[in-house]
């Protein structure tokens, strides 16, 4: 039954109900109710709205201001798509094929311009297209990089937790050591000595503590500074660094603690270099570096959860984008600045495709700065836009295949109908 | 951007140190006391005996004037001979008109040029009788309904009583206050001809001269806020007090205040100097931005009977006037009003009504009607400070499209420019607003650019470079103090130091042969007297050059615009082969037209300042400065597109403005006292003739969390004729589609009721345009004999009538505030509910508040004319039919209502009379009952030409 009346349809386009897309068509066959009432057939689409959900007017302009019910255009040689009741007979061209005006009439009336729109837009689809496929292959890429790099993290994660028990029982081994040895020379000169080396062993064992706690605070810590670190030292490590850069690096963030030691160390054994102390002092720094790559490597990990996995390759990578009066810079997982105001710092991301940048520098009178980021399918990456739509809230689009998802294929290859609110 | 950081300074030193929330900076503007003529005229008016009359009325000098009217002349008490004139001129519609100028001033006293304020021809004379009796000259008339009037005028003390069917409604130098300080030569006491010069310290002349503690600080130089007011003409201000006589339960009008919709009582005068106030407050009676100094009174009079009449004061000089009642309560009993104004004539209109109807339309027929407004203009409108590009409009305009939220017009502010030097653009952000602006017109929508009259100092300019070659400039006055010519040497005047001592003579033993002549020894001369020195005044052709003051594209000048022919050359700057980047759907906002100076006194132009047309001095002219910028923009806009209606939106204006430009009540807060005050200056606005107006939706300080959006919006589609979204550069974005869902939809849902109505607003701006009916106004105007109107203060200050048929309640407060709402609904035969059709007797009623709507009810027997489509825009919706909703009045089963149709858009409603205009009787032979009924019904109606 159904399949004749279709065929009766397309045979006899004067029974189709204007404004409805083909497939629904047949809603209007049956009666047709609303507001729990039967609407006659002939009040279809005469020009008067009966139904406050717009169902007895789908062709008219009379159920303007309701999204309930949406005016169909064909655009044959282009993509269909519906319209708000309020755009038929509005006297503005909305559909390539002009038939939300239909009654405009001689010159008034909107030329069908669905050929060239259906041309322009299947050059621009394939240009899509193409880049998707290119986003796409980059962004597996990427993932499986993620994956390679989220394994290593782990194992070395794991190597440092096997690792540690062993790198303890040898530091409380050479802290033993030590201490015979001390008291071996004690034993030469008990009475000079004694106290200065039981000094010294309580300073030792404070530092140890001091060190535990630093450590602590470091995977604890989630401030700008650390962030800023840990993002550079793991470049370091990823590039084959030696802990001795860490620790020098260590020094250059906590000047104070680390000077005083030393002068107290060299102060004691100025002399002599005690061998026994160089091997406590190293064995220290290889026990430090080591939480300190485990407690990094664990924030980074939650840093990218997999489902970001195809934004990796914005780790340590900064893009840049230049307006009339700044340039500005966004650092990913770190931070983003307009010339030398930074704009916020690195909070996440906040969708699938949208990540945010946040306290900033503060505005004056106003709020921190923050920069809101957007991404679009592109196999490049750059940064498209970046404006201010409010005082101190940037807001910048950048392409990046992360991006990319599969289903956009579909999209780009069989183009649904256009819904108005997917206009932009 | 310095500027704007500048302005943020003064906020957050305000906000940290001396109030917790920002308010207005008290210190930079002056009160009453502050200024020397404020001051001297409350000395002057509570002098002793001041019932004594000093002016009095010569009525053997009655002259027929050439315009119609009489002249008189007048008499002080003090003075052998007249030197002011009285001018009487009594209008056909029923207003008395008073002025009094000086019959030989020392220097021209600023008069606003005929067809400025005061229509040109004047309005149409009343035929009158007049009648001498001892002591008093006595006019009578009738009123255009024909209700007899009477002025008499009395000759001494010099006063004028008003009076209809038989009662005096207004008394004008009722408690002779009048004061009039003629010019005079500089430093003289006295103006020229006094008569008791013999002893010029104790003539009782006028408040710049008299015996009873004089102050004269600020007669030839006034210091406030750092800068010091030259002052060469001297001391030449001018007042008067006027009585409402009945019992009088509220005084209206006075705008542009924040304060209150009955009057209050304040004991600080309300202000009129235009200025630009930052962060203004409420209830308050400062000087805002413009000035319509117009009081309407209601006089409850014997009988039952109740009347309305209204007084206006055109004095475009700063001017103050105090309210005062008889009884310390001051509820009651007759009203009082003194004004004085710092220099001018004093003229001074009252209007007889006796109806609000025909106060109206007095009004109008005095300062003339105002122009239809384009359909789109009582769209809405979507504003910000800033949308930043052409990427940003397009987004704005599409955003409203992608939810289908109707609005008609976008519009960008200053940061649109190249350097603030406004006609131009900024090449970065705006490469091609013509095909900007051509995108907009193509959704069928207008777009409005911000046109400020200061003008940057650039040479690279071509306005700076033309308005200066012209000379159009105003200018500063670089006074040097010279000898005052007219002063000389007494012929007395003992300039020797020593003379011969008389008391000495020859010794005895002094030989004059050996010791030579006798020569009496040196002394001190007794009556040296000083070195004379003549006094020094300022040199009457001083060096004129162009002032600069400090706005915001830095320095900056300002234009003479009281100069027709300044006016004509701006206008001409809005060609559009002169003004790149735009077209024929471009329309102007002028703003920071007080003038706004931000280094100059009270952040305006120093009143010393000169205006090159007529040499006149900014005081003379400062309230009119703004009017006349938005004029010369409107009639710019005329000449560019000729036979289009042209829309210009000003924030400073005058007495008169509705004949060019809609206004909207300045730098407003999102605040819930901003957004309940917003009520009470429309309705004032709209009692002074400006029918075009609305406050910022949503504040324009600071950002409104989402209840207060709502019920801003809900209220302002309902009470705002000019519906405009705008918010400061520091505020979060607050386009209807940034905020969640339900909110979204909730402003949706008001604008979608704003779109249905406007074929009622278009009505209402028809009998606006063409009956003087205002558009919007207090209850009082519709319901005058409900005294409930008058003094109930719901009905007073959150409810306002929209036409004759919509009464509103405005919510403004949080819902965890206010839970309900009592509101009146005045003496009627009833109400319908405008939200479900629910019926509701006149009377106080409690309405439970949700957030989906606020109060607001149909008045029984009215057919309201709607559009029921709601498109993207007023344009779109034009073929569109009309749907009339009935409201039946129960008792009779009528209903009537009007509808106006034209082209929304051009002249020819007005050139050619193309247009429909019907009444729409209503009447049902049958009782429908309470049932909602649905009709479907089609009538047709050909725009018919009268030629």
């Amino acid at each position: 039954m159904k399949f004749t009346l279709l065929s009766v349809f397309a045979c006899s386009p004067a029974a189709v109900i204007r404004g409805v897309a083909p497939e629904v068509q047949s809603k209007y066959l049956q009666s047709l109710h609303c507001g729990g009432e039967e609407v006659a057939l002939s009040a279809i689409n005469d020009d008067y709205c009966d139904c406050d959900d717009g169902s007895d007017e789908p062709g008219t302009g009379a159920c303007s201001g309701q999204e309930a019910t949406l005016f169909h255009c064909p655009n044959v040689e282009s993509t269909p798509q519906v319209v708000y009741a309020s755009r038929v007979g509005d006297g503005i061209c909305d559909c390539c094929d002009g038939s939300d005006e239909a009654h405009l009439l001689g010159q008034r009336a909107c030329p069908n311009t669905c050929r060239e729109e259906g041309q322009r837009q299947s050059a621009e689809r394939e240009k899509k297209l193409e880049d998707l496929r290119a986003g796409l292959k980059v962004k597996l890429e990427t993932i499986s990089q993620a994956k390679q790099q989220k394994q290593e993290k782990e194992e070395q994660i794991q190597r440092i937790n096997g690792e540690l028990p062993g790198l303890e029982a040898q530091l409380t081994e050479l802290l033993k050591k030590k201490e015979e040895a001390d008291a071996v020379r004690l034993q030469a000169d008990c009475k000079t000595e004694l106290p200065r080396l039981r000094q010294k062993v309580k300073d030792l064992e404070e530092k140890l503590a001091s060190l535990e706690s630093q450590l602590a605070r470091v995977q604890g810590e989630t401030t700008s500074t650390t962030t800023k670190k840990v993002v550079s030292e793991y470049a370091k490590w990823m590039d084959g660094a030696d802990a001795m850069e860490d620790e020098k690096d260590e020094t250059d963030m906590e000047p104070d603690t680390t000077s005083q030691d030393t002068q107290e160390v060299d102060g004691g054994a100025d002399q002599e270099e005690d061998p026994l102390e160089k091997e406590l002092k190293e064995m220290e720094g290889v026990l430090k570096s080591n939480k300190d790559l485990r407690s990094r490597l664990t924030k980074e990990l939650e840093e990218l959860r997999e489902e970001h996995f195809g934004f990796a390759s914005l780790r340590d990578k900064c893009l840049e984008f230049k307006s009339s009066e700044y340039t500005y810079k966004l650092c990913f997982f770190k931070d983003a600045k307009q010339s030398f105001t930074r704009l916020g710092n690195w909070d996440g991301f906040t969708s699938p495709t949208e990540a945010v940048f946040k306290n900033g520098e503060m505005c004056f009178g106003g709020p921190a700065r923050s920069l809101k980021v957007s991404f679009q399918c592109g196999a490049t990456e750059e940064v498209v836009s970046l404006d201010e739509p409010s005082r101190c809230n940037y807001a910048a689009v950048v392409r990046h295949s992360g991006a990319c998802v599969e289903t956009m294929m579909e999209e780009l290859e069989s183009p649904r109908i256009r819904h108005p609110k997917e206009e932009l | 951007m310095e500027v704007v950081r500048r302005m943020s300074w003064v906020f957050l030193i305000l906000a940290l140190t001396v109030l917790p929330a920002a308010a207005v900076d008290r210190s930079k503007f002056r009160t009453c006391e502050q200024g020397s003529f404020c001051r001297r005229y409350k000395k002057w008016i509570s002098r002793p005996e001041r019932e004594k009359a000093l002016w009095t009325v010569l009525p053997q000098t009655r002259a027929p004037l050439p315009e119609g009217g009489f002249s008189f002349q007048v008499k002080h008490v003090n003075e052998e001979t007249p030197h002011l004139l009285l001018k009487l001129n009594i209008y056909a519609s029923g207003m008395v008109r008073m002025r009094i100028t000086e019959i030989k001033p020392l220097h021209i006293r600023h008069e606003i040029p005929p067809g400025d304020v005061v229509s040109d021809p004047p309005p149409a004379a009343a035929k009158v009788s007049e009648a001498d009796e001892s002591g008093k000259s006595i006019f009578k008339f009738a009123t255009a309904d024909g209700t007899a009037a009477e002025a008499i005028l009395h000759h001494s003390p010099l006063a004028l009583e008003v009076s209809v069917g038989g009662q005096i409604l207004q008394r004008l130098n009722a408690r002779n206050m009048l004061n009039f300080e003629r010019y005079r030569t500089p430093k003289e006491r006295l103006p020229p001809d006094t008569a008791s010069v013999a002893a010029p310290d104790t003539v009782l002349l006028d408040a710049a001269a008299h015996p009873n503690g004089l102050d004269t600080n600020g007669l030839w130089e006034e210091p406030f806020g750092g800068h010091t007011d030259q002052k060469p003409r001297g001391p030449a201000s001018l007042g008067m007090d006027v009585s409402f006589l009945g019992d009088v339960p509220s005084l209206f009008g006075l705008p542009e205040h924040a304060t209150k919709a009955s009057l209050p009582f304040y004991q600080e005068p309300y202000r009129f100097f235009n200025l630009d106030v930052f962060e203004y407050e409420i209830d308050e009676p400062m000087a805002l931005y413009g000035a319509i100094p117009i009081i309407w009174a209601i006089h409850r009079l014997g009988g039952g009977q109740t009347v309305s009449s209204g007084f206006l004061w055109i004095n475009p000089s700063e001017t103050f006037v105090k309210l005062e009642r008889d009884t310390p309560d001051g509820k009651g009993g007759p009203a009082h009003a003194w004004w004085t104004s710092e220099s001018g004539v004093l003229d001074t209109v009252v209007m007889v009504g006796p109806t609000p109807k025909t106060v109206s339309a007095q009004f109008h027929d005095l300062t003339g009607h105002g122009p239809m407004p384009g359909l789109w203009a009582l769209g809405k409108h979507q504003c910000r400070w800033n949308y930043m590009s052409e990427k940003d409009v397009a987004t704005v305009d599409s955003m409203y499209d992608k939810y289908d939220i109707p609005y008609d017009t976008i519009w960008l502010d200053i940061e649109h420019t190249d350097g603030k030097a406004y006609f131009s653009w900024n090449a970065a952000a705006f490469p091609n607003p013509k095909q900007m602006i051509d995108n907009i017109s193509a959704k069928r929508r207008k777009f409005v650019n911000v046109v400020d009259p200061h003008i940057k100092k650039d040479e690279k300019f071509h306005v700076y470079r033309e308005v200066r070659d012209k000379g159009f400039f105003v200018k500063k006055v670089s006074y040097k103090q010279i000898d005052d010519p007219t002063d000389v040497k007494p012929a007395d005047w003992v300039e020797e130091t020593k003379i011969p001592d008389p008391t000495a003579t020859q010794p005895p033993e002094w030989n004059t042969e050996e010791d030579g002549p006798w020569v009496a020894p040196q002394i001190d001369n007794p009556a040296y007297k000083g070195a004379w020195h003549p006094r020094k005044v300022n040199d009457p052709t001083p060096d004129l050059t162009d002032f600069e003051g400090w706005c915001w594209p830095g320095t900056s000048l300002y234009p003479d615009f009281t100069d027709p022919a300044m006016r004509e050359y701006w206008g001409s700057q809005f060609a559009l082969d002169k003004y790149t980047g735009t077209n024929a759907d471009t329309y102007i906002w002028n703003d920071m037209n007080e003038p706004s100076v931000f280094n100059g006194p009270e952040v305006t132009m120093p009143r010393d300042a000169i205006h090159p047309n007529g040499m006149v001095e900014h005081r003379d002219v400062h309230n009119m400065y703004g009017y006349y910028v938005h004029r010369a923009t409107f009639e710019g806009l005329q000449k560019r597109t000729p036979g289009d209606r042209p829309f210009v939106l000003t924030r400073s204006f005058f007495i008169g403005s509705h004949k060019y430009s809609a206004i909207w009540t300045g730098d407003n807060y999102a605040q819930w006292s901003h957004l309940k005050a917003s009520i009470a200056m429309v309705g004032a606005l709209t009692l002074g003739g400006q029918s075009l107006v609305g406050a910022d939706v949503g504040g324009f300080f600071k950002h409104p969390d989402t209840e207060m959006t709502v019920r801003w919006y809900q209220l302002a589609v309902l009470i705002y004729p000019f519906l405009r979204n705008h918010a400061h550069l520091e505020t979060p974005r607050r386009e209807p589609y940034v905020f969640d869902e339900k909110t979204m939809l909730r402003i949706k849902a008001s604008l979608q009721m704003r779109y249905k109505m406007l074929p009622l607003w278009y009505t209402l701006f028809h009998r606006w345009a063409s009956a003087a009916e205002p558009v919007v106004r207090p209850l009082f105007w519709d319901f005058l004999d409900d005294p409930q109107t008058h003094e109930n203060e719901e009905a007073l200050e959150s409810q306002i009538m929209l036409g004759d048929s919509l009464l509103v309640h405005g919510i403004a407060k949080p819902s965890s505030e206010q839970s309900e709402a009592t509101v009146y609904l005045p003496k009627a035969s009833g109400w319908y509910s405008i939200h479900n059709g629910a019926f509701k007797a006149p009377g106080a009623h409690v309405h439970k508040l949700d957030l989906d709507s606020i109060p607001a009810y149909y008045r029984a027997g009215t057919v309201v004319p709607l559009k029921s489509r709601i498109r993207r825009s007023s344009a779109c919706m034009s073929l569109d039919p009309f749907t009339l909703n009935v409201y039946l009045n129960p008792q009779t089963g009528a209903a009537k209502g009007r509808l106006y149709i034209d082209d929304y858009r051009t002249r020819t409603y007005q050139d050619v009379g193309l247009l429909c205009a019907r009444k729409i009787d209503f009447t049902c032979s049958a009782r429908l009952g309470t049932r909602t009924h649905h009709a479907k019904a089609s009538f047709e109606e050909t725009l018919k030409s009268s030629h």
